[in-house]
């Protein structure tokens, strides 16, 4: 069970809501929608799938050979794609906040 | 740059045999991926944390076990635990030896390095709760700077106390070793009154009659008292683990057990370290139940092969 979502949990799973995708795909997902700021290592990677997979939040999606490599396939639970919808609805409330107090003090363009 | 497979799979050696039959292959493959579109220096840290991963998990340090839980839980307060020692050991042990017409100018913090290790593991504590995310960098750095101090104290002192040393260096271990590297539960509370706890046990076990306000942290009565009153603190430290076991908080009690190591440990191994010593079999007691438990944890938290999804099987050539 997640009491806390942090920042790479939360782009591996914004990554998995676009489809099913595999270990460097996700590697790959998470530093285009951060920017380049977040650099999932390959041990890193592995460390969070298990988790999330024990917490069912993701799960396996099917196996593939491409070009004589094994590629497995994650995509998000039902459970996971609630959480990240929770996640998600709270971050923008966050933000809408921050921009409505920003544009308040005068200190947004 | 591609990689050499052989390499790669040289690296799921770390891996426990059922995790590597299970998801070896598939690592492999992030990893070839990943070496073809890094630059080098990217690519070899890669492999490292492959590797560090596989260590984890044969140790049953990941996230899911109870071992790896037990430690997150352990790591913050292990460290308080160490500053609260450390507070201790200034208060009763450096200070008085300093002020004492019999001993100084022998002892004391201006000729060990004492003091400077507790300010460091005071320190340490204060940039952990502020910035709990980098409890494995500062642990690493307060353990590290232990053991040289020990070394330094040589320098000064023939007969530095390796007991001491060995307790702080300990109590930083669960925050090495925490698999959750993302931390953000700085565990306040908790924290300072397991650190309170052991101060005020310290404080009380070593104030004897016949020692009154004394004790040196690079002497020998010190460690002497404690192992002498450690059989009051294990029957404690037992119906706490009891308590926590029975009302369903296992993670709470192994991480009770965890930081009860060190005490427990030198409990045994000091008086066994000095010939006129006789060990405590209470000691001897507490020691075997701690190992029981600790022995228990670890199985417990050992890599079990997933039962087998059902998967399709399929072959392509195309690219993702």
């Amino acid at each position: 069970m997640i009491k806390e979502m942090r920042e790479p949990t939360f782009l591996v799973l914004a990554t998995l809501a676009e489809g099913k995708k595999h270990g460097y795909a996700i590697i790959q997902g998470v530093a285009s929608l951060s920017e380049g700021e977040v650099e999932i290592k390959a041990g890193t990677l592995y460390a969070m799938l298990d988790r999330l997979a024990f917490d069912g939040v993701i799960e396996s999606a099917g196996e593939e050979i491409v070009d004589g490599r094994l590629r497995r396939y994650y995509e998000l639970t039902p459970q996971g794609t609630t959480l990240l919808a929770e996640e998600s609805k709270r971050r923008v409330r966050v933000s809408n906040i921050a921009l409505r107090r920003l544009r308040f003090v005068g200190g947004f363009a | 740059m591609s990689q050499n497979p052989a390499r790669s799979r040289n690296l799921l050696k770390f891996y426990p045999k059922a995790y590597r039959e299970e998801r070896g292959e598939e690592i492999v493959a992030t990893l070839q991926e990943a070496a073809e579109a890094r630059v080098p220096r990217a690519s070899l840290s890669d492999q490292i944390s492959v590797a560090l991963y596989g260590v984890r998990v044969r140790l049953g340090l990941t996230s899911e076990t109870m071992f790896g839980k037990a430690l997150d839980i352990a790591a913050i307060p292990g460290l308080v635990m160490g500053a609260f020692f450390g507070v201790y050991l200034l208060i009763s042990g450096d200070l008085p030896v300093v002020n004492s017409r019999f001993f100084y100018p022998h002892f004391g913090p201006f000729l060990t390095v004492g003091p400077l290790l507790y300010v460091i593991w005071i320190l340490g504590v204060v940039v952990v709760f502020e910035w709990p995310q980098y409890r494995r960098r500062i642990a690493g750095v307060c353990m590290t700077l232990t053991i040289v101090g020990e070394f330094l104290a040589k320098l000064a002192h023939v007969n530095p106390n390796i007991w001491e040393i060995a307790i702080l260096v300990s109590l930083g271990l669960p925050s090495l070793l925490a698999p959750d590297v993302y931390v953000t539960r700085r565990r306040v509370i908790p924290s300072l009154s397991v650190g309170l706890a052991t101060f005020a046990t310290l404080f009380f076990a070593t104030n004897t009659r016949v020692n009154p306000g004394f004790f040196n942290s690079f002497y020998w009565s010190g460690t002497y008292e404690i192992v002498r009153r450690q059989p009051y603190v294990d029957v404690l430290l037992l119906a706490l683990f009891v308590v926590l076991w029975i009302t369903k908080r296992r993670e709470v009690a192994s991480a009770a057990l965890i930081l009860s190591s060190p005490w427990v440990i030198v409990g045994v191994a000091y008086p066994m370290s000095l010939e006129y010593l006789q060990v405590d079999a209470l000691n001897v007691i507490a020691l075997i139940a701690w190992a029981i438990g600790m022995v228990l944890i670890v199985t417990t938290s050992r890599y079990r092969p997933r039962p087998p999804a059902e998967v399709e099987l399929s072959t392509s050539n195309a690219g993702s």
